[in-house]
């Protein structure tokens, strides 16, 4: 058995494009080992994918937890650490306690959730990536690793279903 | 009358009289009857890319010398202004007993109201589904980021001694000076902070495809730029998967966090005893007005944009129709909400409250004020019913621009002609604005705008990926003998 290489198709079609993935499967490359670069957010159910899990609205929810302790601290612990009394009223008053907690759980939450789409994408990246040659031309290019003994046979379903382009692509510093 | 294309089929012509048959509009005729939406008028994507390319380099000699002339106000007026006044004290500007407040505050209102026009033209609308967002987002969120910027700026020159500002940051320090949490300032301090930061990465991250579009396509220092920000976007499924998970969470949250921040700045003047400031209804009469104000500077930057960038093609007159509609309902509740304020003072039978309403209607505020309602009601209110005025943009330009000026007199008048007059006669007082505050003001607008045609030339403007996937999810459908548009449901 050959080497496995990366292969990558051009298409310009969406049901093409879909049509080529189901073949794919069929040949025997699990989707796992296919990737789906484009210039649009395609949603996996258009190209007939698994859906993508993503462990996002977690670290936001996360992250806004994280901003309702800090919050908490700073309104409520550390005002009994250096006490000012103001005309009798409470050290912790809740309402404008209420207030501070809001803007300290959506300012976590903001930045949790910026922090956390940059580490999901593996951003930024730390070395050489295969990348579209065309990207953001209304292309989709299909790139998957594929066993040396289908590699004919997988070119062959990408050229009959009208990639424009199929080739192994480099590597590089994005 | 019914006429034959012979390259089109059957068209619909006058139709004469209701016994008439209406023939079939052929699909060909209603592309080109609605090529008027952008939307509806799709291009290649790389024809788009290499529009919003060009726009980025289109910087002749014309733009260099505005640059330079902002450069030198902003520098001049707004920099060096300041530096005199840290120089020489507070002393310089105009503030006096009882008007602690000046112009300086003003400023700092009307930019966080500025600031406001990006979250609502770009996450309100994305929420609500208004498809006519998509070539404006990125315009008026850039806007918010300047504004907030020049706003946060004002905190610092009312304060006096801008270099001890940072004990206002929520850390115990060796003087046994802590922050009170108790107090308006530092919830002003907090939700501008948690809006600088959230408006600023909700601009970001939908800019990342177009950055990587930009890296693609540049060389040189722009090439640079373009690759360090892109973070390596390569545009995978879960890239895209993420990235917009992430908006959709931004534009949810950044909702309340705007409506928060005028709602705290409203409270700085509301939580106080000043007659015509303790008024319960500061918070979304505050809100309002930032949205109308908002609105507006966002119509004044696309007239601009599009003129000096050439941007047409996206930016159309169906863009500017809309944003007329939604300032025109922002003037309507604008002035429901100044009116129930203004009448409950006015019929209140409370005395000083009554000193205020004359300042402002028969006083020395009264130019302004009424300066105020004609900007802000009359012009809006008489002339944007018109569809053709809505489809002018030179006009609406102008109406937007008057709005800006009735806005910014609103925040005048409320700031330093409320103060004039309180309990104590004996400490009544007038205000005048310096030189110096003056200079600093007229300097602020000049910074704004020098970053923001700065910023412009440096980033796409326009979201080409957003735009694309409009046009994708529009389409013509036949329905019965009409063709009509119709916005299909592409995301998961």
């Amino acid at each position: 058995m050959t080497e496995a290489t990366v292969l990558m198709g051009s298409f310009h079609d969406l049901e093409r494009t879909a049509e080529t993935l189901d073949r794919l499967r069929a040949l025997g490359i699990s989707d796992e080992d296919i990737t789906i670069l484009s210039s649009l957010p395609y949603s996996s159910r258009a190209m007939g994918r698994p859906p993508i899990a993503t462990k996002l609205p977690f670290i936001s929810l996360a992250s806004a937890f994280a901003g309702l302790l800090t919050g908490l601290f700073f309104t409520a612990v550390a005002p009994h650490l250096y006490v000012i009394r103001v005309g009798g009223q409470p050290i912790v008053p809740v309402p404008t306690t209420a207030v501070l907690l809001f803007e300290f759980t959506m300012l976590f939450l903001i930045l949790g959730t910026f922090l956390g789409v940059v580490f999901l994408n593996n951003s930024p990246s730390t070395g050489p990536q295969y990348e579209g040659a065309s990207l953001a031309d209304d292309r989709i290019e299909v790139l998957f690793r594929c066993p040396g003994d289908k590699q004919e046979a997988a070119r062959t379903i990408l050229q009959s279903l009208g990639a424009e382009k199929v080739y192994q692509p480099e590597r590089r510093e994005l | 009358m019914s006429a034959m294309n012979e390259a089109t089929g059957p068209v619909l012509s006058d139709v004469e009289g209701p016994a008439e048959m209406a023939a079939p509009v052929s699909q060909a005729r209603a592309e080109e009857e609605y090529s008027h939406h952008l939307l509806l008028d799709p291009r290649p994507q790389e024809e788009m890319n290499r529009m919003v390319l060009e726009s980025l380099q289109r910087t002749g000699r014309e733009y260099w010398i505005v640059v330079a002339v902002l450069a030198v106000m902003a520098l001049g007026g707004f920099v060096g202004a300041w530096i005199y006044q840290i120089r020489w004290g507070m002393g310089v500007a105009g503030i006096n007993r009882p008007n602690y407040w000046g112009v300086f505050i003003a400023n700092f209102v009307f930019w966080v109201g500025i600031s406001h026009s990006g979250t609502f033209v770009s996450a309100i609308l994305r929420v609500l589904g208004a498809e006519f967002r998509r070539p404006i987002t990125r315009a008026a969120e850039m806007m918010t980021t300047v504004s907030l910027l020049v706003a946060v700026s004002f905190l610092g020159i009312h304060v006096g001694r801008t270099w001890r500002g940072y004990w206002i940051l929520p850390y115990p320090n060796q003087r046994g000076l802590w922050p009170n949490f108790r107090s308006p300032f530092l919830f002003d301090e907090i939700a501008i902070a948690a809006y600088l930061v959230g408006s600023t990465l909700y601009l970001y991250l939908p800019l990342i495809p177009d950055l990587a579009m930009a890296r693609d396509r540049t060389t040189g220092w722009r090439n640079r730029l373009y690759r360090a920000m892109a973070l390596g976007w390569r545009g995978t499924e879960v890239q895209w998967h993420n990235l917009q998970r992430a908006i959709a969470v931004f534009a949810f949250v950044i909702i309340p966090v705007m409506f928060s921040v005028h709602t705290i700045v409203a409270w700085d003047f509301a939580l106080t005893k000043v007659v015509g400031w303790h008024s319960s209804i500061f918070g979304p009469y505050f809100v309002t007005g930032a949205i109308f104000s908002g609105v507006s500077a966002v119509i004044n930057v696309l007239f601009i944009a599009r003129s000096t960038m050439k941007l047409h093609y996206f930016i159309r007159e169906e863009h500017f129709d809309a944003l007329a509609k939604l300032m025109l309902v922002f003037s309507f509740v604008w002035t429901y909400f100044f009116f129930t304020d203004f009448f409950v003072e006015w019929y209140g039978g409370h005395k000083i409250g009554h000193q205020i309403t004359a300042i402002q209607t028969m006083g020395p505020m009264a130019p302004f004020f009424y300066a105020m309602l004609f900007f802000n009601i009359v012009v809006p209110c008489a002339t944007l019913w018109s569809r053709r005025v809505r489809h002018s943009p030179v006009i609406l330009f102008l109406i937007a621009l008057g709005v800006n000026v009735g806005m910014y007199l609103e925040r005048f008048i409320i700031v330093t002609g409320f103060l004039r007059r309180n309990d104590l006669p004996f400490n009544w007082g007038t205000y005048t604005p310096s030189p110096v505050e003056i200079s600093i003001s007229l300097g602020s607008l000049a910074a704004f705008l020098l970053l923001y045609a700065l910023l412009s030339r440096l980033f796409p403007i326009i979201p080409v990926w957003e735009v694309r996937e409009g046009q994708l999810a529009h389409t013509l459908r036949r329905f019965g003998r009409a063709w009509v548009p119709t916005i299909a449901e592409l995301e998961e």
